[in-house]
């Protein structure tokens, strides 16, 4: 069954569902980015492969382990690139070589540069000049994306004496300065506290309710879960699914779940476990003090768990899922 | 929030038709000053000043002081401090904006890539000229200051004259570095065998060969400025090219260099396979 969704997501008939084809049955109405056999090498490596997606208005999530080929995506949606293969549009016009389509786009890249000898304003008014704003607009702008994205305290210190935080809202803003239709954000919240995220996460949130298309790429997908259903699926250059992340979490829950627990008397553990219906099967590793678990029914184990180390008043050093992550569901994907 | 983001400030027609040309070329400006480069920059830039500075207190300086200033004209400005200048600043326009990461900033702006390439030379040269043109000034003084010699207006033109030749020699050798730092992974290593093997070994040899080097035609260009009646004595072993032919060659070599800097930058890709994600 597992088998037939992941069909069903990769169907050229799920596409039109997604994007809202129009009734010719051409170009979809309202298409934000439309790839149509996007390859990316570089040399004898494959960035991306054959990838042909349409990506519709509103909030969409790229997902994918590190290496996927979410930021050669992206930087070919932001003309960073030339496509090797294919055809990238972006509102229906090629972002190669066309900078006045850059006015349309924010684009928070995942690298982690700034000019270091300016002051977080001036970055902003820096980059928000060069996107056409005139002098007087862009210092009042940039103080309120400044504000906006929280560092508004810190707006005239140099970006070099930021915390990796402070950055990472740093970059969101200057994507926001010019007022973009398209804000592409790549890793937003990566090396943020859990204040930070919950703050940018509003943020996505607003920004879309306001209208703006948003592509944010991720590799946690609780991250991309919270803020939007419409995924992208990528590893080793290929979209592996598109479609709703609901239906991909059932997925990751239907799948058994391991999980290791690092504690003394491992083995006593093992067989209080053991006793629990939801678990499948227990592992003790060969040095003795760590329990790898399978349960079909995560949510319930997990709520079970703590009663069983309490009750038999174990010292537990590492709780750690296997499995809840991306990189489970791309593994039973791609096997 | 929204509201904000409703009412912020878009770009209206007339600011779209004019590009932020100012605003780059400062902030260009910034970058080339702020980091280590600008150190070993000055550092060499005070080298000639400190020489004719200790010549001048130290010496009795029987020679006419522009004798000596066109020794350091040549051997340190022209065959040292130009290239060295020119490749530290030109060859890491580009390349030390994709080592911080800051390049995709610029590419992601509604600027064609042909004018952030003219606007980053442009500070560049400036940067490069205005420098080494007080660094000559200096140098050329503190040898002219000495009580027991003559004024310095009447060699003053010269000085000048020699000081638009460096001038012209910077803006060539920007615009290949520009193109050698962009083009090649070792920028550096490049424009080393360049300058050290090309212009100063090549140079050198007798025979049609000096033709092809750039040094040849800057070199007869000082020659021509000062008229040949100040000893220049590098110079005196070649024989000189016209001036309108030697600024013919050079600016075809600026020229062409620049074009082929802009073209590469704008159909370049700067970001690489071990950067992607």
């Amino acid at each position: 069954m597992e088998r037939d969704f992941r069909k069903a997501l990769l169907s050229p008939l799920y596409a039109p569902l997604l994007c809202g084809e129009d009734a010719a049955g051409g170009r979809t109405l309202s298409s934000v980015v439309e790839t149509r056999h996007l390859s990316k090498w570089y040399g004898q490596v494959v960035g991306l492969n054959d990838v042909s997606v349409e990506t519709a208005g509103g909030i969409t999530g790229l997902l994918g382990p590190n290496g996927a080929g979410k930021s050669t995506y992206l930087w070919l949606l932001t003309g960073q690139l030339r496509p090797s293969q294919g055809e990238v549009l972006v509102y229906g016009e090629s972002p190669w070589r066309n900078p006045g389509l850059f006015r349309r786009i924010g684009f928070c890249p995942e690298t982690d540069g700034f000019y270091g000898g300016l002051t977080g304003h001036q970055f902003v008014q820096v980059l928000g000049r060069l996107s056409g704003l005139d002098r007087r607009k862009v210092r009042e702008r940039a103080r309120e994306v400044l504000e906006t994205v929280g560092i508004s305290s810190v707006a005239n210190r140099r970006v070099a004496t930021y915390s990796k935080g402070m950055r990472q809202r740093l970059k969101v803003a200057q994507a926001l300065v010019h007022d973009p239709e398209f804000l592409i954000l790549d890793e937003p919240l990566a090396g943020m506290d859990p204040i930070g995220r919950r703050d940018i996460l509003a943020l996505i949130r607003r920004l879309a309710a306001s209208g703006k298309d948003v592509l944010l790429a991720s590799h946690v997908l609780e991250e991309v879960e919270s803020l939007t259903s419409r995924i992208l699926l990528m590893d080793r250059g290929r979209v592996l699914a598109e479609g709703d992340v609901h239906e991909i979490r059932a997925l990751i829950d239907r799948h058994p779940h391991r999980v290791r627990i690092t504690c003394d008397r491992a083995r006593e553990l093992a067989r209080k476990l053991l006793e629990l219906d939801d678990v499948v099967s227990v592992q003790v590793e060969p040095d003795g003090s760590t329990v790898t678990v399978q349960t079909t029914r995560p949510d319930d184990f997990y709520s079970r768990l703590p009663h069983v180390l309490v009750e038999g008043d174990f010292d537990v050093r590492v709780i750690e899922s296997q499995d809840d992550n991306l990189a489970a569901v791309f593994r039973y994907l791609v096997e | 929030m929204d509201k904000e983001l409703e009412s912020a400030g878009a770009p209206n027609a007339r600011t779209r038709a004019v590009y932020p040309v100012g605003t780059l070329f400062r902030l260009t400006l910034v970058e080339l000053l702020r980091t280590k480069r600008a150190l070993l920059y000055l550092a060499m830039l005070l080298v000639p000043v400190a020489f004719s500075t200790y010549h001048a207190f130290t010496e009795k300086m029987i020679q006419d002081p522009l004798y000596v200033w066109g020794i350091v004209f040549v051997v340190a400005y022209l065959d040292f401090i130009v290239p060295f200048t020119a490749l530290l600043f030109g060859a890491t326009l580009i390349s030390a904006e994709q080592e911080t990461q800051t390049l995709t900033y610029l590419l992601s702006r509604p600027v064609p890539r042909w004018l952030i390439a003219l606007v980053k030379y442009a500070a560049a040269a400036v940067v490069s000229i205005v420098g080494i043109g007080l660094s000559m000034l200096a140098s050329y003084g503190m040898l002219a200051s000495h009580p027991s010699l003559v004024p310095i207006g009447g060699n003053f033109v010269y000085v000048v004259l020699l000081t638009g030749v460096g001038g012209i020699a910077l803006l060539v050798y920007l615009a290949i570095f520009l193109f050698v730092g962009m083009r090649f992974r070792r920028p550096a290593v490049a424009g080393l065998v360049f300058i050290l093997a090309w212009e100063n070994l090549v140079g050198l040899i007798p025979g049609i060969i000096r033709f092809v080097t750039v040094v040849h035609y800057l070199r007869s260009l000082a020659i021509e400025a000062t008229k040949g009646t100040i000893v220049l004595p590098r110079l005196f072993t070649i024989k000189a090219a016209p001036v309108s032919g030697s600024l013919i060659v050079l600016g075809v070599v600026w020229a062409a260099f620049l074009a082929l800097s802009v073209w590469y930058f704008s159909r370049g890709e700067f970001q690489t396979s071990s950067d992607r994600r």
